[in-house]
C-alpha cells in the first residue's frame, strides 16, 4: 500500500510520505477500505472475531491501483466522502467491480479470471473490428489485455494521462450509467498509440504500452529538454507520446460515427453469459 | 526534533512569471535562463535566521502555473502561512492574473495568511509594462506586502524571504510550543486541521 501511494500522482507532491499534505488522508482512506474488504473476507470465512493476519495472507485485501482512485477523489472531497465515493465508484462500474472483487490470493488468476476474461474478449472483439492490424499484431506477440488494458481500467487512467485529461475523463465516466465509456476511452487510447503498435518484437511492444521504451524516452527527453537521467513522470506516462486532452476527446467524439451501444451490449451478454 | 519552527509558504501565479526561479535562487542560489515548466509542484525547504536571531524553517511549495493545475491550487495554499503571488512586470496581463489569485486567496485561504505581491523580472525593467506604482498601489489598497524582484541578478530575493520570516508569528508555526496557550489543544506535531483557523483568541482580537 505504501509503495502504491508513493507511485500515486508523484508530480503533485501532495501524497508523498513525510511532506505531502494529503499523505495521511490517502493512507487513512486506503486503510479504511482495506478494513471493509477484510470484514467481507472474515464473513466469508465465518470468523466471529476477524483474524486480520490470516485474512491478509489469504485474500486480496489491497488491490494495487486503489491508491490512484482514492487520490483522485481526495483532490475533490474529504476523506470520509472519498471512502464512500470509492466504494460507490467500484460497485457501480461492473468492469471495475470485477477487477476489485475480493478474491483469494492463491487462485487469484482463476477466481477473478472468468469475468475479467469475458471483458478482455469484449475489448478484443472491438479492437479487432476497429484496428484489425493492431489486434493481429498483439495476438501474434501473445500480448493479452491483462498486460496493458487492466492497468488502465484498474486505475481509471490516472497514471497514464495528464491530470486535467483524467479529470475530464472521470466526468464522463461518472456520468455514464452504462458500460460504454470505459471501452470507448480504452479504444481511443489504442487509436492514439496506433502508429507505435506495429512493433514486431514482444518486449519492445510491451515497453511501448508500459511507457518504458528507451527509444521513446530518449525522444521525449530531447523534445522536452530534460536531462539524460530523467524519465517521464509516472503520473502522465503517455505524455511522452503527446496524448493530450484534445487528442483523446477528438478521438472519443469521432467514435460517435460508428459506435453502437447495442453492439457492446450484445458482446457483453455473449461473453459474460448474462 | 531540532525545535526549529517551520512555516508553509506557497508560490502562486501564472505560468512563466518566475516562481520556480525565485525559489531556486533563494534555496540554492542558482539561476537558469531557460527552465522547463514545473510539472505539478515542487517542494523545497530553507532555514533562515530572523532579525531576532531565531531560526525558522520555510517549507516552500512551488506550484505549477499552467492552467491545468489551477484547480489543485487550494491543496497547496490551505494551511499556508504565507502566499507569494508573482507576476511578470514585462507582461501586460500578468498583474490582472495576480489579482485574481489574490482574490481567490482572500476568499478561500486562512484569514491570517500573509500575502506578498511580487513583481518579478526586474532585470528586464527596460521592457516593463507594469510600473512600480501600479503594483504598489494595488498592494497597498489590499493590504499586501509588495516587492519587485529579479531572480536572475538577483535583486530583492533575500529581502523577500527575510521580510516574510520576520513577519511570521512564531506561535502559529508548525512545531511551535503551545504550552502557554490553554486554548490551543492541538499537540505540536499533530496534523493541522483543514479549514480550522486555529486561534480563537486571535480571531476576537482582530485589528479591523
Amino acid at each position: 500500500m505504501e509503495h502504491d501511494i508513493s507511485q500515486t500522482l508523484p508530480s503533485l507532491r501532495l501524497f508523498e510520505a513525510g511532506t505531502g499534505p494529503l499523505h495521511e488522508d490517502l493512507k487513512n482512506v486506503l486503510m479504511a477500505f482495506a478494513f471493509v474488504r477484510a470484514d467481507e473476507a472474515s464473513q466469508r470465512e465465518g470468523q466471529s472475531i476477524p483474524d486480520l493476519f490470516t485474512l491478509y495472507e489469504k485474500y486480496t485485501i489491497y488491490v494495487p491501483g486503489t491508491a490512484s482512485l482514492a487520490a483522485m477523489l481526495l483532490l475533490n472531497m474529504t476523506p470520509a466522502q472519498a471512502l464512500l465515493a470509492l466504494m460507490n465508484l467500484i460497485s457501480s462500474k461492473p468492469w471495475l467491480k470485477a477487477m476489485y472483487k475480493l478474491g483469494l490470493r492463491q487462485s487469484d488468476s482463476e477466481s477473478r479470471s472468468s469475468e475479467l476474461l469475458g471483458y478482455d474478449r469484449v475489448f478484443n472483439a472491438l479492437l479487432a473490428e476497429r484496428m484489425p492490424e493492431i489486434y493481429a499484431n498483439l495476438h501474434k506477440m501473445n500480448i493479452r489485455p491483462l498486460e496493458y488494458l487492466h492497468g488502465w481500467i484498474q486505475t481509471l487512467f490516472v497514471p497514464w494521462l495528464e491530470i486535467d485529461t483524467v479529470s475530464h475523463l472521470w466526468d464522463i465516466i461518472f456520468l455514464d450509467e452504462g458500460e460504454a465509456t470505459l471501452f470507448r476511452i480504452a479504444l481511443a487510447v489504442m487509436e492514439l498509440l496506433e502508429p507505435r503498435l506495429y512493433v514486431r518484437e514482444r518486449d519492445e511492444l510491451l515497453s511501448v504500452l508500459h511507457g518504458t521504451n528507451p527509444a521513446a524516452i530518449r525522444i521525449w527527453r530531447r523534445e522536452s529538454g530534460s536531462p539524460d537521467d530523467q524519465t517521464p513522470p509516472r503520473d502522465q506516462i503517455y505524455v511522452q507520446y503527446m496524448l493530450t486532452e484534445q487528442g483523446v476527446f477528438r478521438c472519443l467524439y469521432a467514435q460517435d460515427v460508428w459506435w453502437k451501444d447495442l453492439t457492446l451490449q450484445r458482446l457483453l451478454d455473449r461473453e459474460l453469459n448474462r | 526534533m531540532s525545535g526549529v519552527v517551520s512555516f508553509k509558504l506557497v508560490l502562486l501565479g501564472e505560468s512563466s512569471v518566475g516562481k520556480s526561479s525565485i525559489a531556486l535562487r533563494f534555496v540554492k542560489d542558482q539561476f537558469e535562463d531557460y527552465r522547463e515548466s514545473t510539472i505539478g509542484a515542487a517542494f523545497l525547504t530553507q532555514t533562515v535566521k530572523r532579525s531576532d536571531d531565531i531560526k525558522v524553517k520555510l517549507e516552500i511549495w512551488d506550484t505549477a502555473g499552467q492552467e491545468r493545475y489551477k484547480s489543485l491550487a487550494p491543496m497547496y495554499y490551505r494551511n499556508a502561512h504565507c502566499a507569494i503571488v508573482v507576476y511578470d512586470m514585462t507582461e501586460k496581463d500578468s498583474l490582472e492574473n495576480a489579482k485574481s489569485w489574490i482574490r481567490e486567496l482572500q476568499r478561500h485561504a486562512d484569514s491570517n495568511i500573509i500575502i506578498f505581491l511580487v513583481g518579478n523580472k526586474l532585470d528586464l525593467a527596460d521592457s516593463r509594462v507594469i510600473s512600480t506604482e501600479e503594483g504598489k498601489t494595488y498592494a497597498d489598497t489590499e493590504g499586501l506586502l509588495f516587492l519587485e524582484t529579479s531572480a536572475k541578478t538577483p535583486t530583492n530575493i533575500t529581502e523577500l524571504f527575510d521580510t516574510i520570516a520576520n513577519r511570521l508569528p512564531l506561535d502559529r508555526g508548525m512545531g511551535a510550543k503551545r504550552a502557554a496557550q490553554p486554548g490551543a489543544a492541538r499537540p505540536a506535531d499533530a496534523p493541522v486541521q483543514i479549514g480550522a483557523s486555529a486561534q480563537p483568541a486571535q480571531d476576537s482580537a482582530c485589528n479591523c
